[in-house]
């Protein structure tokens, strides 16, 4: 009767090293294993909630108000936090009310971006199309990024737009 | 094998080209975007690049910039910038638009548009190529200007070609004016009329007398 071949010295040295990256995982997520010092402030329930999941949760919405009043809206179908502040959100919404009479001003939809919950900013490199809420302008593109306090847009690539000609008056 | 009949391989090959032909043409399908019909009264704007910034009121648009105003005109571009401003009403109007770098103007009566900027089609009656285009909505003026030490702007058509460091056409008073360095060459077939001999006798719808 043969007998198996015993494994080779390479198999016996890849185990050992699996091995020891477990027992080094472990102890790095040990309480005794955090660097000492102050204790970082708390982020606060909501936050603590999400990083602790770090799960993809069901539906998203991030209304943001300035003076009493709605001025753009995040939503989404589901997200999951990618750190304290910054949100990845799937069938991402966009809208932004203006700041007088609140109506609606833009609509902006993307498959999937990277929210920013403190800088309230939006990015992708994904497909994106925005449309003016009075039908007089639309776009598509590929890869954006949207900052609320600069209130602007920048498209990567692939920029396609159509618009109303009396939009673009000097034109006619 | 039988004398007379195809072979194995033979029978096979209609079904292999069937198969290879059915993801070819999915290929081909996805591969090919269905060009977007524009409604009425809709123009269309393409860039490798954009930025839209709402407080400036500033539009910017860059490289390989193609804009199509179906029946009205067709500028190709490198850099495009649309600026607005707000009016008495609080509505944002466009004020003015500059085109610079390679620009190339076309008006045109037909659709669709053209495929490229050196491309030509009947219903095309003007083509200016320069270094800036400005639109302006106050004053109704398109302006051409070319850069410092380059190339003068060109207008050309299918009876003249136009030179000169600017031209302004004002369009609220159906002017056009070329100023500095200007050169206007006709075409002999759009002034003949001009050079025709005046001693030939004029011609009626009056029978011929008979003799």
């Amino acid at each position: 009767m043969k007998r198996s071949p015993a494994a080779p010295p390479i198999a016996r040295f890849a185990l050992a090293g699996v091995l020891s990256c477990g027992v080094l995982i472990a102890l790095a997520q040990s309480p005794s294993s955090k660097p000492s010092g102050p204790a970082p402030k708390s982020p606060g329930p909501a936050a603590s909630r999400l990083i602790a999941t770090n799960q993809i949760q069901k539906g998203f919405s991030f209304p943001y108000q300035e003076g009493g009043r709605v001025v753009f809206r995040f939503s989404g179908s589901q997200y999951r936090a990618l750190s304290l502040t910054e949100l990845s959100v799937e069938q991402f919404t966009l809208e932004t009310f203006n700041t007088n009479s609140g109506l609606a001003e833009w609509v902006g939809i993307a498959p999937q971006c990277v929210v920013s919950t403190t800088s309230r900013e939006v990015h992708s490199a994904g497909p994106v199309t925005l449309k003016q809420a009075d039908g007089q302008f639309s776009l598509s593109g590929v890869g954006f990024s949207w900052s609320h306090a600069a209130d602007r847009l920048v498209i990567s690539n692939q920029l396609h737009a159509t618009f109303h000609t009396s939009l673009f008056s000097p034109l006619q | 094998m039988t004398p007379g009949r195809p072979s194995n391989r033979m029978r096979l090959l209609p079904q292999l080209l069937r198969f290879a032909l059915i993801p070819l043409s999915a290929v081909a399908l996805l591969a090919a975007e269905p060009a977007v019909e524009l409604k009425p009264d809709e123009g269309s704007l393409d860039a490798a690049h954009g930025e839209i910034d709402r407080k400036s009121g500033q539009w910017h648009f860059w490289d390989k910039v193609h804009l199509f105003v179906p029946g009205t005109l067709e500028l190709w571009c490198e850099d495009l910038v649309v600026i607005q401003r707000t009016d008495a009403k609080g509505k944002r109007i466009t004020d003015r638009i500059v085109a610079r770098t390679n620009v190339v103007l076309v008006t045109t009566a037909s659709t669709p548009g053209l495929s490229n900027p050196n491309e030509s089609k009947t219903g095309e009656t003007n083509r200016a190529t320069a270094f800036q285009a400005l639109f302006d909505a106050a004053q109704g003026t398109i302006e051409l200007t070319g850069e410092e030490n380059g190339p003068q702007p060109k207008i050309e058509s299918k009876d003249y070609t136009l030179r000169g460091n600017r031209f302004v056409f004002d369009r609220a008073n159906g002017r056009f004016k070329g100023d500095k360095d200007f050169l206007m060459i006709f075409k002999a077939t759009a002034i003949k009329d001009i050079f025709k001999s005046t001693n030939s006798p004029a011609k009626t719808a009056a029978p011929a007398k008979t003799p």
